[in-house]
C-alpha cells in the first residue's frame, strides 16, 4: 500500500494531519517522506509506517525525487486542489530551500563532534564535579576539629590573613580619626 | 497551633511539614485545578501540567501542552484517530 509516489497524511507528531509524499522505501517498517516542505511543511524525514496513512493518490515519481522535481509534478497533474493547497510563491520555496541547506549543514558538521569526544570526557567532569561537592563538605565539617588536613587548610588560611592585614590599617585610621571628633 | 479562623475551611489544601526544630505543623495551601483529561476518552493527559494560574504563567508555552494538533486537549491515540477518519472521510465526499 505504501509504495515510492503514495500521497499520505502523517498521524503522529507536529506534523500531524498533514499530507506528505513517500519518497524512498527503507528498511522494513520506515520509508522517507517530504511534504515538500514549502507545500504542506513536511519537512524531509525517515518516517514509521504506523504514523503514515494512506490516500487513494498516487504519483510516478523517481526514487528518492529532489522537493523541486514533485512541486513540478505536483503542477503538471493538478495535485494543489486535490491537496487544498495553492502552489507555492518563489518566496516560500527559498526558505524552504534555505532551511534544508541549513540542516544539511548542520548535520554534516556538529554530528561527528558530539559522538567521538563528548560520551567520554563529559562523564568523568560529572564525576569528578560530584566528587569535589563531596570533598567539600567533609572540609567544612573538618574546619570546625581544625586539626585532621593540616597542609589543605594552611593554604586557604594564609590568604584570608593577607586580606586581613590589608584592610585592618585602613579601618583603623578611620576609627582614630572619628575618635576625636565625638570627643 | 491552631488555625486562623480563616483557615478553618475545607477550600485548603492541608500539607504536613516537618520543621527543622522536629515539630510537625500544617501547612495551609490553595486548591489547584484538576488534571487535564482527554476529550474523548477522559483518560489523564500526559504532558499537561495543572496548577495554579500564577504558577502556569511561569512556564513556557512548550511545557504546558505537546506540540501537536489536539496537543492539551486529546491524547495522542485519540487525535491519530480523528486524524484518519478525517482523512477516510476527505476522499469519501471526493
Ligand atoms: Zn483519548
Amino acid at each position: 500500500m505504501i509504495d515510492v509516489g503514495r500521497i499520505c497524511v502523517k498521524t503522529a507528531g507536529r506534523e500531524a494531519g498533514k499530507f506528505c509524499i513517500v519518497v524512498e522505501v527503507l528498511e522494513e517498517g520506515f520509508v522517507t517522506v517530504t511534504g515538500p516542505l514549502a507545500v504542506t511543511h513536511v519537512k524531509r524525514r525517515r518516517c514509521n509506517i504506523d504514523h503514515l496513512e494512506p490516500t487513494p493518490e498516487v504519483i510516478k515519481i523517481k526514487k528518492g525525487a529532489s522537493d523541486d522535481e514533485i512541486i513540478g509534478i505536483y503542477k503538471h497533474e493538478g495535485i494543489f486542489k486535490k491537496l487544498g493547497s495553492e502552489p507555492p510563491s518563489e518566496k516560500e520555496l527559498e526558505a524552504a530551500r534555505e532551511k534544508e541547506r541549513k540542516r544539511a549543514s548542520e548535520k554534516k558538521k556538529p554530528k561527528p563532534k558530539p559522538a567521538e569526544q563528548p560520551p567520554e570526557e563529559k562523564k568523568p567532569e560529572h564525576r569528578a564535579e560530584k566528587k569535589e561537592k563531596h570533598e567539600k563538605k567533609p572540609e567544612h565539617k573538618e574546619k570546625a576539629p581544625k586539626k585532621k588536613p593540616e597542609h589543605k587548610e594552611k593554604a586557604p588560611k594564609k590568604k584570608p590573613e593577607k586580606h586581613a592585614s590589608k584592610k585592618k590599617p585602613e579601618k583603623a585610621p578611620k576609627k582614630k580619626a572619628k575618635k576625636p571628633k565625638h570627643k | 497551633m491552631m488555625p486562623r479562623p480563616a483557615q478553618r475551611s475545607r477550600s485548603f489544601r492541608k500539607k504536613p511539614v516537618n520543621t527543622p526544630g522536629g515539630r510537625q505543623t500544617i501547612h495551609y495551601l490553595k486548591k489547584g485545578p484538576c488534571i487535564a483529561r482527554c476529550a474523548v476518552c477522559k483518560r489523564p493527559l500526559h504532558g499537561v501540567p495543572s496548577g495554579l494560574p500564577s504558577e502556569m504563567r511561569k512556564l513556557k508555552k512548550t511545557s504546558k501542552r505537546p506540540d501537536r494538533p489536539y496537543g492539551g486537549n486529546m491524547c495522542s491515540a485519540c487525535s491519530r484517530e480523528t486524524v484518519k477518519s478525517k482523512n477516510i472521510a476527505r476522499w469519501e465526499n471526493d
